[in-house]
Order: C-alpha cells, then structure tokens, then sequence
C-alpha cells in the first residue's frame, strides 16, 4: 500500500516528505460492478503509483535545477512535472470521488448548486457525461467551482492536465477518461462506462469539496 | 492457331514504381510451322512452358531483387541519419515510450533536408498535416492499442512490436518519397 517516508537532508537541499501513493478508501472490488477490481488494481497500485514516483524524481531533478540556477534545465523539467503532479493531483482526488456506497443525487447545498447553474441534476448529469465522452484522446472530465464568478462549471481537460493549475476552476468531482480507466472492461465503449460510473459516486465527498471552496 | 502473350502494364501499386513486367512474346509463326524438323509438339512445349516460366520467374526475382535494393537504400539511410540501426530503435522506442497520454511515434522523411527524422503527435494529429514530414513507419501509442495484453507496460508492447514491423512496406514508403 503506502508509506511516508521523510526523506534526510541532503547537504544544503531541505529536507521533504516525498509523495506517497494515498491509500484507497475501499477494496479493489468494491466498486464491482461499475469498475472491475482489475482496473481498479492496476490503475492505483500501477499507474497512479508511477505517476507519485516520476513526480518525485522530478521534483529531485527540479530542486537541483533551481539550486544551480539552470533555467534551461528546470523549463526541460516542466512538462514531467505538470504531467506526472498532475496525474497524482487528478488521481487522489479521484480515488475519493468514488464510493461503494456512492450513487443516486446529491443533497444540500451542492444540489441546490447544481439546479441553479445547470437547471437539474438531469441536465448536468448529461452535460457532464458528455464532455467526458467527448474528450478527443486522454483526460478528464470536471466539476469545477469558479470561485471568481462563485457558480459550477463543467471542464475538460487534457492528458493530466490539473483542473485548478490550467484553469484556475477548484476541483470538485473528476471523471478519469484515460482508457486505462476503463478499457478491460467497457473496450472501446467509452460511454458505457461512464452511465456505470455515476453509479460508484461519492457525492458526500463532492459537497464537502463544494463546501471547502466557498469558505 | 494462337497468338499467345498478352503485354501487361502492372499498374502502380501505391508506392511503388510503375513497371512493365516482362511478357511472353507471341510466335511469328504456328507451332506446327517448323515441321517436319521441329515438331509441333516441341514448338508448343518449348514456348508456352518452358519460355514462359522463364519470364514469369524472372518477373519474380525482379520483384524480390526490387525489395531488397529498397530496403537497402532505407537501411542505408537509417545508419547516415542515425548512426546505426539499433540506435534508431532505440530512439523510436523512446519517444514511442515517452508519448504523454495518447498519440503516436513516428519514423518520417523530411523532404526539404532530405533525411529521415523520428517525431511524435498527440491524438490522432496526422503527421504529415502537422509536421510536414512523410509518415513511413508509424507506432500507435494509445491505450487501446496495448493495454488488453500489455496493461499499464508501453515499454513491453514497444519491444513486443518490432517483432512485426513490415520492412518492405517502409521501404516503399521511403523510396516513394524520394520520386
């Protein structure tokens, strides 16, 4: 599973905790049907695992790179660290966003939120399906607040592209459309894997993040 | 009384160069013309077996002789514009491996330096429309071209693929580029 380490300090570099892989809140199994726990195995403990690793070599690289002053070299470095920081941001809070016990409607606040910026659940739902099927390629779809103008907002985005770095929207519910997160079982039928998915989401967990941005 | 060969354009294939394939040529006389000093059963044999497997083998090894100079000429210019077979391998392996998300890696001609070049496109953003340069060898990188057999190890489904590159097809790719 995880593990913290603390890295010591290395001469005059300050010492950090490396990323860690998070541990999932359920069992591999737990979101069967919707996900297959085969998916789930490899997409936490394989992909999402990687991603913490390259994040971390990255950063080392990185971390020298400013300490020698080599621009050239931190700029080279960007692309690794915006893809694999990405990847652990984006994945993290994915692992969150889903539940057994997920499905159904939201409550509260976050439905009354829903119903004014998409008109209803249903509505948003659909838009939401959507643009996550339609991403051309690897990405996500979002729920997003935008904090500046205080409504929700649907996005997509690229690759691992991180919702709040690249457009400034907190990220609120993330729908991984990588074919890793869904190939061995849906193949190429990406939309049935998302009317699956809304069937594992932890809406408990979307509101409190809603909750979180309008503090 | 039969006039025999029928002359044959091969009409282009794709890339390839158009050729003439060589033809039996037809007999100015009868088989039995010759007779009685050449028999007519001689006649018939000689030219329409033996004189015609003659040219269909020789249309054969022509074909092969064709290859073979053609991938030649690739494999002369791999090692020019890299150094060495392996090490374009490795390259193309690499930036194959190293594709963000889902696209492809590429083995392309760049025309105006007249040299090979290895590239890589997101998506499925086409080559030649994006870069410029001729697609000749192109490997798909998506998930859902490996991820069945291979799961989340591209580097696997990149060793596994060089296995069953058609060398013959990125050579006439290549020597069409180069008309």
């Amino acid at each position: 599973r995880s593990s913290a380490k603390v890295v010591a300090p290395l001469g005059c570099l300050a010492s950090r905790q490396k990323h860690t892989l998070p541990d999932l809140p359920y069992d591999y199994g737990a979101l069967q049907p919707h996900i297959s726990a085969e998916i789930m195995q490899l997409h936490h403990s394989k992909h999402h695992a990687t991603y913490v690793n390259n994040l971390n070599v990255a950063e080392e690289k990185y971390k020298e790179a400013l300490a020698k002053g080599d621009v050239t070299a931190q700029v080279s470095l960007q692309p690794a660290l915006k893809f694999n920081g990405g990847g652990h941001i984006n994945h993290t809070i994915f692992w969150t966003n889903l539940s057994p016990n997920g499905g159904g409607e939201p409550k509260g606040e976050l439905m009354d939120a829903i119903k004014r910026d998409f008109g209803s659940f249903a509505n948003f739902k659909e838009k939401l399906t959507a643009v996550s099927v339609g991403v051309q390629g690897s990405g996500w779809g979002w729920l997003g607040y935008n904090k500046e103008q205080g409504r929700l907002q649907i996005a997509a985005c690229a690759n691992q592209d991180p919702l709040q770095g690249t457009t400034g929207l907190i990220p609120l519910l993330g729908i991984d459309v990588w074919e890793h997160a869904y190939y061995l079982q849906y193949k190429n039928v990406r939309p049935d894997y998302l009317k699956a998915i809304w069937n594992v989401i932890n809406w408990e967990n979307v509101s409190s993040r809603y909750a979180d941005c309008k503090k």
